[in-house]
């Protein structure tokens, strides 16, 4: 669906990327340095920011067609100073019917009113073009995988970061498979450990990334972002699982190092955690949430499922800098398990009563069987909403910051009218896919802050950006907005 | 008579190949407390004999290495017979030693799944 290069023959360049060679980190472009580029092209230019490789985004003095934009490129790639330069290109959105999937008209958390999130428009939209290939990576930290015919051709070599052999039941500790063996607990298991119940295999990562990810192929559902990739990293075995396992994987899904765990060269663009656990944010969880979001992952996790209990009192969702996901209902209400508490950041349908969440599993009940489809609900689900419509975000804009992100969704979200979200309990409303993708086309990020005041992805710089985009005009009339 | 009982045996293979989990008969292995410990100057990997033995005396329980984490913390494994309350002063009494910058329990968490 998303990121084929696929250019519209009318559309239009208005910004070029251009890096300098032994340009690195967030060196601003000189006056003089543009003026060299703006003699080797003849053109006006403005220069809007510097990207997170040290590449310069330059404004034209109007918008441009393709081929006029390319001979621009092309005479600036003359000048030795210049590493490379090419259009800031608009992504593209390609119009996969994917409600056409058989299932779709069970999938109400997609498209119902008021509780759905409105992804059929964003499907047959039309944002620009592209020269990205492949979807966004998104790892999905969870249980493991089941090769799900929906999504296994877009599964990225993941990785098995249980230590612990108790709860990896697949006979070691970390291993290069992150293919989920079950977790199932018996009675005898229940008992021996404390905070553990008996229950079936969940396959709870294979329903994340099928709710994320499943292919628009006219067979079983659709999924938010049927271009997306998955990496999948395994971290929930019997009995859940320990911070410690979560904190390495989450770094390594960032691309960062884990001592005696091969490099990952496919870098996540966003992590869905769908876990919580009762406690204060540790140490460990924040070091690892501040890591990978310095490196420009955006980290979304599940509020709980505590009856309404303030998330403050669970981690990760309690944690600074995370994207923290309340449950809504076909109604577009508070569900009856949610937690809430003003550390939510946003909600989505995570499904409650009779309309729960469709997505894939599997049929056995301890060991693997064979595909097939369940109902769940959970904060859990809730969380890998917002991360499938994160990864429509990045397809378009692949440059934003995890803070960005997190703006996007806030100021694009629809109100939630359910007297038990007063007082700002439940974020900023439900998450709206087509008005995500709007403001994301027409997002200005703030300027940094003179001074870090640390946290990350606060309050104070939704207010900002909101500025900035009301500033931009709005979203909802301008030109740039998706085109049906 | 001979078909009944090949039915019912059969029936029985079956019902116990579809059991629920909590009727598979499995020996039980307790998950030991676990703790992090973020010294304040590096600590060899895996620590020096001594060093742990000391840093078990100081906890009031024996501590073994597991493994470091990318930052440099490192986890250990508590006595599984311990109780709660005795892991939290486990806790306590590291947090006294002036190398510890901090000392957490590897907590577990959950699928956030509604039951």
């Amino acid at each position: 669906m998303l990121g084929t290069a696929q250019a519209n023959s009318d559309s239009r360049v208005e910004r070029l990327i251009v890096k300098l060679r032994n340009s690195a980190g967030d060196q601003t472009l000189s006056t003089d340095h543009r003026q060299v580029l703006e003699a080797r092209c003849g053109t006006r230019l403005t220069t809007l920011r510097t990207l997170a490789n040290g590449a310069h985004l330059l404004k034209l003095p109007q918008p441009m067609p393709e081929l006029e934009a390319q001979a621009l490129v092309a005479a600036i790639s003359t000048d030795p100073s210049v590493e490379y330069a090419e259009p800031d290109s608009r992504r593209y959105i390609t119009a996969t019917p994917d409600t056409t999937e058989p299932r779709y008209p069970e999938q109400w958390y997609l498209f119902a009113t008021p509780g759905g999130m409105s992804l059929p428009a964003v499907w047959n939209a039309d944002v620009g073009n592209s020269s990205t290939p492949g979807g966004v990576i998104v790892a999905v930290i969870d249980s493991g995988y089941r090769p799900h015919v929906e999504f296994a051709a877009r599964i990225l070599p993941g990785y098995d970061f249980i230590s612990d052999t108790f709860t990896a039941n697949d006979g070691n500790g970390r291993d290069s498979s992150a293919l989920d063996p079950g977790d199932w607990v018996t009675s005898t298991e229940a008992t021996a450990h404390s905070d553990c119940s008996v229950q079936d295999s969940s396959w709870h990562g294979t329903f994340i990334t099928g709710m994320i990810a499943a292919s628009a192929d006219s067979t079983g559902i659709a999924g938010i972002n049927a271009q997306a990739r998955i990496l999948p990293v395994r971290v929930l075995g019997k009995c859940g699982g320990f911070i410690s396992d979560i904190a390495d994987s989450m770094r390594w899904a960032a691309g960062l190092p884990v001592s005696g765990v091969p490099n990952n060269p496919n870098k996540a663009k966003i992590i869905n955690l769908s876990v919580d656990g009762k406690g204060a944010c540790s140490n460990t969880e924040q070091a690892a949430i501040n890591a990978v979001t310095a490196a420009g992952v955006t980290v979304i996790v599940a509020a709980g499922n505590d009856i309404h209990d303030n998330v403050a009192n669970y981690s990760p969702a309690n944690c600074s800098g995370v994207i923290a996901v309340a449950a809504t209902t076909i109604n577009g209400t508070l569900t009856r398990y949610s937690n809430i508490g003003n550390k939510i950041a946003i909600s989505a349908p995570g499904g409650d009563g009779l309309d729960e969440i469709l997505s894939t599993s599997n049929t056995g009940l301890t060991a693997p069987g064979s595909d097939n489809y369940v109902y769940y609900s959970g904060t859990s689900f809730a969380t890998a909403a917002v991360s499938g419509v994160a990864s429509l975000i990045l397809s378009v804009r692949p440059e934003l910051t995890p803070a960005d992100v997190r703006t996007v969704l806030r100021t694009s979200a629809d109100p939630i009218t359910d007297n038990a979200c007063n007082g700002n309990v439940c974020g900023a409303g439900i998450v709206n896919a087509e008005a995500a993708v709007n403001a994301a086309l027409v997002y200005v990020a703030p300027p940094p802050p003179a001074a870090s005041s640390g946290g990350g992805g606060g309050g104070g710089s939704d207010l900002l950006s909101l500025l900035a985009l009301l500033s931009a005009g709005s979203v909802r009339n301008r030109s740039a907005r998706l085109k049906k | 008579m001979i078909r009944l009982l090949t039915v019912l045996l059969l029936s029985a293979i079956s019902l116990g190949a579809c059991a629920n989990p909590s009727s598979t008969q499995t020996v039980a292995t307790p998950i030991p407390y676990q703790l992090i410990i973020q010294f304040r100057t590096p600590v060899d990997d895996p620590p020096k004999t001594d060093f742990a033995q000391q840093l078990s005396k100081d906890a009031g329980a024996t501590l073994l290495f597991v493994r470091s984490l990318a930052t440099g913390a490192q986890i250990y494994s508590v006595d599984g017979t311990l109780d709660r309350a005795a892991f939290d002063a486990v806790l306590s009494r590291l947090k006294l030693r002036h190398d510890v910058l901090y000392v957490e329990e590897d907590r577990r968490v959950q699928p956030a799944k509604k039951k």
